[in-house]
């Protein structure tokens, strides 16, 4: 059964799929110091929309994958700054022109999976969270 | 599945080897192809209906520099051995064509800005692609090279001997710390020689070993630490000789982090050996202590192995932990190799008589390394000078590797042992 059917309807975005759990089964409660590569200083909304919302046709690449494609509707973090930094320095093209915000995580943001990679994690966030005001960008 | 790249007629299938950096999914990582074709792939750019990858044919040698962190990422992107790379965009949707095209080397700064010279890929490389919990995660890589190019090859036997020293170390002190593991084994990559373990709550044993080569490659003496800390020494000597023996580097790297938990050149192991070997005489390690009390037993163990046939629980009215037990215990006396197989003297104990079996058994403990331990701290010449009561002792103070309780357990067996042997020793 998916969780979305557990929560009310109105706590996870909608554009959430319903056939399949999201978040899985196996994420927690979202709680810790992140840190996330935002494009504004300071983080707006959009810093920290899922990647389907920012690529809403990647999830066909993991439709026959059904452990991978949970991961699309959530947003990706690091556990420390050195990761994200690092992250930057490998694709420059991608990530040069990002900022590393800092934040604090509470269960009330949404779940969370340590997924792909040492200290890469993925957060499905709730809706109306306003994680945004949560992130300060390091200098 | 699901480490395919991609797959084409001009590359054939290209299935994902090591992932070196994630983002959202792996984002640079080797590939290589059914006839060994390897490539480096990296992620170049992405828009809203695909990914932008390079495909960066690569040696070998180089991805072994590459992976070791001897070879930047931009000087794997920058300075590529063939002319023409590849440039994909593959789409998110299957149904869509990818594009494919062969771009010029050395016009690749043309089309991205690349990474500073200088940054590295962040950890070892990372075997397991899947989230399923059924593979296992590789958390530590030992690698194993040769320590000059003049020096004699490394071959599987070497290799295998000193894993085998350092899979003994290691178990020893997961005993010590509750909760640790012994290494499992999960898979290799290329390279030197590079093997992919896994070590579950490994925090306290990686720091220990982390402090005592430290100290190792500082030639400080690690006797006191080693005794501080209960250190399996006998192990320790035998991985430092094994590694000395054969011009090799050892290092432990961890996987969450880039740096080694253990660098040891053949040079440092070398320094230690004489020192360690007068020490480790001494002292016993827990896989030379028997736990076997029943001398029958073992002999009814080593005819049926003399024999071929197989070991039943039920007929020999053991567990099958105390089968191993049994044979562990035949392995110190010389029965049998370490892996099972009998030796001349367990085919002689086979088809001998009762008292012969003794009076051989008398010898072949005497000379064990417990045996002639005990004897050395013992002062005195044989085991029939031996006080039987010692053993406890004996155990406790020279077997750092054995908890109490485990050392007063397998007394037991010393004792017994020492008191039927006894009488049957003979002289020179």
């Amino acid at each position: 059964m998916s969780n979305n059917s557990n929560n009310s309807q109105s706590e996870w975005p909608l554009f959430f799929p319903r056939n399949i759990d999201v978040p899985p089964s196996d994420a927690v409660n979202a709680e810790g110091i992140f840190f996330r590569l935002t494009i504004e200083s300071p983080p707006g909304t959009v810093c920290f929309q899922s990647t389907h919302e920012e690529q809403p046709t990647r999830y066909k690449k993991f439709l026959k994958d059904p452990q991978k494609l949970p991961n699309v509707y959530a947003t990706s973090f690091f556990d420390t700054y050195e990761a994200a930094k690092h992250i930057k320095s490998v694709f420059p093209y991608i990530f040069g022109d990002k900022y590393i915000a800092k934040g604090k995580v509470i269960p009330m943001i949404g779940k969370m999976k340590k997924t792909n990679g040492p200290h890469h994690y993925s957060i499905w966030i709730r809706n109306n969270t306003l994680i945004h005001a949560s992130f300060v960008v390091e200098i | 599945m699901n480490n395919v790249f991609y797959e084409s007629p001009e590359y054939g299938l290209l299935t994902i080897d090591s992932v070196y950096e994630f983002y959202e999914e792996p984002r640079l990582f080797s590939v290589s192809n059914e006839v060994g074709n390897i490539f480096v792939v990296y992620w170049a750019s992405t828009d809203e209906g695909s990914d932008t990858w390079f495909l960066i044919p690569i040696s070998r040698d180089k991805l072994y520099q590459f992976e070791m962190k001897q070879v930047c990422i931009r000087d794997v992107l920058q300075y590529q051995e063939k002319k023409h790379f590849v440039k994909l965009v593959v789409p998110f949707d299957e149904s869509e064509k990818t594009q494919f095209e062969f771009i010029l080397a050395n016009t690749i700064q043309n089309l991205i800005m690349l990474p500073l010279q200088g940054v590295y890929i962040s950890s070892s490389p990372h075997t397991t692609l899947l989230e399923s919990p059924a593979l296992v995660e590789a958390t530590h890589e030992i690698h194993i090279q040769k320590n000059s190019k003049n020096a004699q090859k490394l071959y599987l036997e070497t290799v295998s001997r000193i894993v085998e020293s350092f899979s003994e170390l290691y178990s020893s002190l997961a005993e010590l710390f509750e909760g640790g593991t012994g290494l499992e084994a999960v898979g290799g990559r290329r390279g030197s020689f590079i093997l992919s373990f896994n070590a579950k709550h490994s925090e306290l044993i990686d720091s220990t070993l982390s402090e005592l080569f430290c100290l190792i490659g500082e030639r400080e003496n690690v006797i006191p630490f080693i005794e501080k800390n209960n250190i399996n020494a006998p192990a320790l000597c035998e991985l430092l000789s094994r590694i000395a023996n054969s011009y090799s580097n050892f290092d432990l790297k961890q996987n969450s982090d880039s740096n080694s938990l253990i660098k040891i050149s053949s040079n440092d192991a070398k320094y230690y050996i004489k020192t360690l070997n007068n020490y480790v005489s001494t002292i016993v390690s827990s896989s030379q202590v028997p736990q076997a009390n029943d001398l029958k037993k073992l002999f009814e163990i080593v005819e049926k192995l003399s024999n071929g046939t197989d070991l039943i629980e039920s007929e020999l009215s053991l567990t099958r932990r105390q089968i191993k037990y049994y044979l562990h215990a035949a392995s110190t006396l010389g029965f049998t190799q370490s892996y099972g197989s009998i030796t001349s003297l367990g085919q002689e104990i086979a088809n001998a008589s009762y008292a012969t079996r003794i009076t051989i058994t008398a010898r072949a403990f005497q000379y064990s390394h417990c045996g002639w331990a005990w004897i050395k701290w013992s002062n005195v010449s044989n085991i029939t000078e031996l006080d039987a009561s010692t053993a406890t002792d004996f155990l406790i103070k020279n077997c750092s590797s054995l908890s109490e309780n485990t050392a007063k357990r397998r007394a037991t067996t010393l004792k017994k042992w020492c008191k039927t042997l006894s009488d049957a020793y003979t002289g020179v």
